[in-house]
């Protein structure tokens, strides 16, 4: 049963979906009205708008991305799900927790100085993970799949991740039949990371 | 892309998705929003919050199949929030009769006035850390069950999702105590 507490987060939480979607809306309108008092420069606004804002629907306009475009569409960095820090003070958090929220606060150089030195035998293929990811957040894409490369993906929870991020380097390096192969992977896991995308992504590079 | 396949999209909180649909329908509903209301400025706001309607109904499982277009179920929310304006402002409806094949779909105008508590949770909330935003939001807005948010967020299993979800509120209670 949900209580009055509840009842009044949701409501919170609401209105900030709404303002936020507002804002995004509200920049949208400002774009197309600053457009349309701007004839001259009309047809290449509207150009920048459609690829700009639409990047990674291009089947809607019948039009091929790069695969520059194609990696800045559909990239997003990995959250940290494996250990969120919810105590308050610094002193309170263990290493492996300082380490994530230095992730989480992009400061991956840190994190990767940190997650080199946590790997043990159990917990290896999670923390070389989060290595990779941090190498790849910041730009250091090479590393990334080296490091991507090299993990399992049977038997690890972030095999359908390792696909994912593995198939976006390779898109990024031009290297597409790689990318298909580590789309189909993932597609055929049925998993519901990533999934539509996955399908969406491999007919744009087909 | 269908209506279905949008609906799909927009319950996943897709960004773009609302960006296409805005762009797709915009001068329609212009056009349309001429013959209800004389301000430009409240047609585009209420074409606004009837997207946002449209994508909150989704997301929040209000919405899951349309007996009609996309297009007709929004401005039948737009027409009702131009009305409430319009009301507001004292106005008459300019031409009522051209506007009868979009049938009105009325939806709750949202308050932004919070009560004292609610402003205390917004506080607090915007104080929790990252993941306990994206439990908490999972859970009570779209309202996914622990299991869902567990396969979502790549959690171990449904009790450590259950047990952070509590830590967190825990958490927003503490921080809203040390705001009285």
């Amino acid at each position: 049963m949900e209580n009055e507490f509840e009842r009044d987060l949701k409501h919170v939480i609401s209105l900030k979906k709404r303002k936020e979607a507002k804002i995004t809306l509200q920049e949208l309108e400002n774009s197309i009205s600053r457009k349309k008092n701007n004839p001259k420069t009309w047809l290449v606004a509207a150009s920048v708008v459609l690829v700009t804002s639409f990047l990674g629907y291009s089947l809607f306009f019948n039009q091929k991305q790069s695969s520059e475009e194609l990696f800045t569409a559909y990239f997003e960095p990995y959250p940290n799900v494996l250990e969120p820090a919810v105590r308050s003070s610094m002193e309170e958090l263990s290493k492996k927790e300082i380490y994530f929220l230095e992730y989480e606060n992009k400061n991956y150089d840190k994190a990767i100085k940190g997650f080199k030195t946590l790997t043990t035998k159990e917990n290896k293929s999670d923390i070389n993970f989060y290595l990779a990811m941090s190498f790849l957040n910041k730009g250091n894409h090479n590393e990334a799949l080296k490091i991507l490369e090299l993990l399992p993906e049977k038997q690890n929870r972030f095999s359908s991740q390792i696909n994912w991020y593995k198939a976006l380097i390779y898109i990024k390096q031009k290297h597409f039949k790689k990318a298909t192969k580590s789309l189909d992977k993932l597609i055929q896991k049925n998993q519901k990371f990533k999934g539509n995308e996955a399908l969406q992504l491999k007919k744009e590079i087909e | 892309m269908n209506d279905s396949d949008l609906i799909q999209l927009l319950k996943k909180d897709d960004k773009l998705i609302l960006k296409k649909i805005y762009v797709d329908y915009r001068s329609d509903f212009i056009a349309f929003g001429r013959k209800i209301s004389l301000y430009e400025d409240d047609i585009l706001d209420a074409y606004q919050d009837a997207i946002i309607t449209l994508q909150e109904q989704v997301i929040t499982g209000k919405l899951n199949t349309l007996n009609c277009s996309i297009k007709t179920y929004l401005f039948g929310i737009g027409k009702y929030i131009l009305y409430e304006k319009n009301r507001k402002r004292n106005k008459t409806i300019l031409s009522a009769i051209d506007t009868n094949e979009i049938t009105m779909i009325e939806v709750p105008i949202f308050s932004e006035i919070l009560t004292s508590q609610q402003k205390k949770i917004k506080l607090g909330f915007k104080q929790l850390g990252k993941k306990c935003i994206e439990v908490i939001e999972l859970f009570y807005y779209r309202g996914y069950t622990l299991e869902e948010i567990t396969e979502t967020l790549n959690y171990e299993n449904k009790n450590v999702v259950k047990s952070q979800k509590s830590r967190c509120l825990k958490k927003l209670k503490e921080i809203i105590k040390s705001l009285k």
